[in-house]
């Protein structure tokens, strides 16, 4: 992928480390920064 | 990234890290960092992919570079583990504006190849 700007996020439904739930649906009104990380070292 | 909290709470915007690791490790990584954003886990990693966010290679995981990175979290202080999973995945940073458009997308080269938060700022400011 060269670049995801100016598309359609991909919809997600994510778990906390607190077994919260975090559906992207959740966050439509807000900006939201998603920081993938690598490894947890 | 933590520093820069108050500026995007001031500008709207929720940060999510997320992880592909094991959540033993990820609630250890809560544990040992406070960290104050919510830590999500993605173990089969289709969100990784849906961003191009790949395995790297060997020569760009295990280059000099990244060995002078750790070196230099381990002399300020940073506690390091060995890896319990992928060392290989890279990963990234993804700005979504509130009608789910992305107008900022980072996919790393490298371990550390990371943007820097005032370029992630001036995506949110700019927008």
């Amino acid at each position: 992928m060269n670049s995801a700007v100016g598309h359609v996020a991909p919809d997600f439904t994510l778990q906390d480390t607190f077994g919260k739930s975090h559906r992207s649906s959740d966050y439509r009104g807000r900006w939201i920064l998603l920081v993938l990380h690598r490894h947890l070292s | 990234m933590r520093k820069s909290i108050d500026w995007f709470d001031s500008h709207d915007v929720s940060v999510l890290v997320v992880t592909f690791e094991q959540e033993w490790r990820a609630k250890q990584y809560v544990d040992e960092t406070g960290i104050e954003f919510p830590l999500c886990i993605n173990r089969d990693r289709n969100l990784y992919q849906a961003f191009g966010m790949e395995r790297g290679t060997k020569r760009k995981v295990l280059g000099i570079g990244n060995w002078w990175a750790y070196i230099k979290l381990m002399m300020a202080g940073q506690k390091l583990h060995s890896p319990t999973d992928d060392i290989y995945q890279l990963g990234g940073d993804v700005l979504i504006d509130p009608h789910g458009i992305v107008r900022f997308h980072f996919v790393s080269e490298t371990p550390v190849d990371r943007p820097s938060v005032a370029e992630i700022q001036a995506a949110r400011t700019n927008a």
